[in-house]
């Protein structure tokens, strides 16, 4: 075996033993977790409040796979994720489809936006 | 035409062909419609050409209930009434106010807008108001930069209020008055007696007193209480001694219904910029001419069986630093409560001038109508005032209907706001949840006290008929907001004045026929 070779798979082997130890990388903001109008008006910890408040008067919403099901549910995948959650937003609005949380009057997708926010970024 | 009535020898004798009771904007806009007739009016004042604390006193009673401001210093008592301290908000009632709403108990006037449209147009010349105009686009096409929050939609709507200077009826009509040779005003003229014929169906003459000890009697073809809300209840509860029971008041409705306007601070409207919000600003007593407040469309009323109400804005900035009214105004003297107001809202108006850059955070304050509810209601106090009458005795009484209302006008607003992209509602604590029917300390009515003697089209729901007439006695009238069968979301003067005009032009018709 060459060393270069005996290098590379040394270190391939050595990262493929520790890799299930690691946690997954640290989720990033997206269009399903970063309720956007919101986030221009509410600071941080309030969307991590409004979301953990959401999960606690829902608690069969109370995992991330689940809203994120809900929040993609209807979703065309080749279209802009970011405008179409937008464009949900300002439905539920329109038809009433609103909660209250920490005293915020938000659409439901928002609600479901700051849970999952509250959930991958606690 | 004046003559102070402490000096007339005692049991002077009085007679006229109309006697109207009180000088406040029902009582001077009804005498100044028959300036220059041929008939004789006599205009009682119980109080005199200034305020006089002796007498503002016999306005004092007790109250239980919802916490209240102290009766003595909601209403004043001399020579232009309670014109003497208002603020001059004015706004119409909506048609919606006028009609017999199914979620709404007890409502339904025998009268409609269109039967008032003519005298809210003369009422607006008396208060000194802009012109009969009540479409925001009107004012927007004088003015581009009043733009609206929101784009139109079937939900919330731009209702438009215009400020009096605040016109001061005293003074505005003093001269005219007291030149008069037609108008005889007595001041110092306070009625404790109305004395009914036998079957107790009319009025035979009322009996007037003050502390001068002097005791007189007036006699008259007609009789038009016009005091206020609280002091005409008081008047037919107390004054009749052929009526123990209280004149008109076979049905005992005479004092129930109390109704105020709930103005609360309710929740934030937090935007993503800084705006003026111009169309929505009161820039200061006697500097505005109008300003809009979010109103819910008479369809989304009925959709969600809420009461009708308003929403105004003040940026947070400046307004959390306020005191609430309720707790401001503490003081049984009214003239201390006024100065506590006017330097409060100075300094805000000072402060807001020099804001260029708008604000991103406003409160909004509910101004809503109380449901008619006939356990609010004023009585007679044990307790009696200086010239020997019971007092006035308040409960207020609020429901959750009220509540659940105001909960409901900023969940609409803020579902258009988010619709639009606007901006977000955050409500207050007290608003929050669903099942919670307290009301917080800082709960405050707007001085507007309404409905005791109200109207209705049938003797045995109403106090008088729709033309202002006591039902059963044949010559007595009342004016003013005790009339008020629903207290809808304006401040009360410019329907009381229209109310008050429409009842002149019905006693000239009926008089002169």
């Amino acid at each position: 075996m060459k060393r270069r070779k005996f290098v590379f798979l040394s270190i391939a082997g050595g990262l493929a033993t520790v890799t299930p130890f690691c946690r997954s990388p640290k989720p990033t903001l997206s269009a399903l977790n970063n309720p956007q109008f919101l986030s221009t008006i509410c600071d941080v910890p309030t969307i991590r409040k409004i979301g953990a408040d959401y999960r606690a008067t829902n608690p069969a919403e109370d995992r991330e796979s689940r809203l994120s099901d809900l929040l993609t549910a209807d979703l065309d995948a080749n279209k802009d994720r970011t405008e179409q959650i937008t464009g949900k937003i300002r439905a539920d609005f329109a038809a009433g489809r609103t909660v209250t949380l920490e005293g915020w009057v938000i659409s439901l997708t928002e609600a479901r936006q700051c849970a999952l926010n509250s959930i991958q970024m606690p | 035409m004046h003559t102070d009535a402490r000096l007339l020898p005692d049991n002077t004798h009085i007679e006229g062909d109309i006697c109207i009771v009180g000088t406040g904007p029902a009582g001077l806009s009804i005498a100044m419609e028959w300036n220059h007739t041929p008939f004789k009016i006599i205009l009682l004042e119980g109080g005199g050409l200034e305020y006089d604390d002796q007498m503002q006193d016999t306005y004092g009673g007790p109250a239980t209930g919802q916490r209240y401001y102290p009766l003595r210093s909601t209403r004043l008592h001399y020579f232009g009434g309670t014109s003497n301290h208002w603020a001059g908000f004015c706004s119409t009632f909506d048609p919606l106010d006028f009609e017999k709403r199914d979620w709404v108990p007890h409502s339904g006037w025998p009268i409609k807008k269109p039967d008032l449209d003519p005298f809210y147009a003369k009422a607006q010349e008396v208060l000194d108001l802009g012109p009969y105009e009540y479409d925001v686009k009107y004012w927007q096409q004088k003015d581009p930069a009043l733009r609206s929050l929101l784009p139109d939609n079937p939900v919330v709507w731009n209702k438009v209020w215009q400020f009096s200077p605040p016109t001061r009826l005293g003074k505005k009509y003093g001269d005219a008055v007291k030149k008069s040779r037609n108008i005889h005003l007595y001041t110092y003229a306070h009625v404790t007696g109305i004395n009914a014929n036998e079957p107790v169906n009319s009025v035979e003459y009322l009996k007037v007193t003050n502390f001068a000890g002097k005791t007189h009697s007036v006699k008259a073809r007609y009789y038009i209480l016009a005091c206020n809300t609280v002091q005409n209840a008081r008047l037919l509860l107390a004054a009749c001694p052929q009526a123990p029971k209280g004149l008109g008041n076979d049905h005992d409705l005479v004092g129930r219904f109390f109704m105020e306007h709930l103005e609360v601070q309710s929740a934030w409207l937090h935007l993503p910029a800084p705006s003026q919000l111009q169309l929505y600003r009161f820039s200061g007593i006697g500097s505005s001419r109008m300003r809009c407040e979010l109103a819910i469309s008479p369809e989304m009323q009925a959709k969600n069986r809420m009461l009708n109400g308003t929403c105004s804005f003040m940026p947070w900035e400046l307004s959390k630093g306020m005191v609430p009214p309720i707790k401001m105004w503490s003081s049984e003297d009214p003239r201390k409560n006024e100065d506590s107001m006017h330097h409060m809202w100075s300094s805000h108006e000072s402060s807001a001038k020099a804001n260029v850059e708008g604000f991103k955070v406003w409160e909004l304050k509910t101004r809503i109508e109380q449901a008619p509810n006939p356990d609010s209601r004023i009585t007679l106090s044990s307790d009696r005032d200086g010239l020997g009458m019971p007092r006035s005795q308040l409960h207020w009484e609020l429901t959750p209907f009220e509540k659940y209302s105001m909960r409901t006008l900023y969940e609409l607003i803020g579902q258009q706001l988010g619709a639009h992209d606007i901006g977000r509602i955050r409500l207050m604590d007290y608003l929050r949840d669903p099942d919670d029917h307290a009301w917080p300390d800082t709960t405050g009515g707007g001085w507007h006290h309404m409905g005791t003697t109200r109207m209705s089209d049938n003797p045995q729901t109403g106090v008088v008929d729709a033309n202002n007439k006591v039902y059963g006695i044949s010559n007595l009238y009342i004016a003013g907001a005790s009339v008020f069968v629903t207290a809808a979301a304006p401040n009360p003067t410019l329907t009381i004045t229209a109310l008050s005009l429409r009842l002149a032009a019905h006693l000239k018709r009926f008089i002169i026929k």
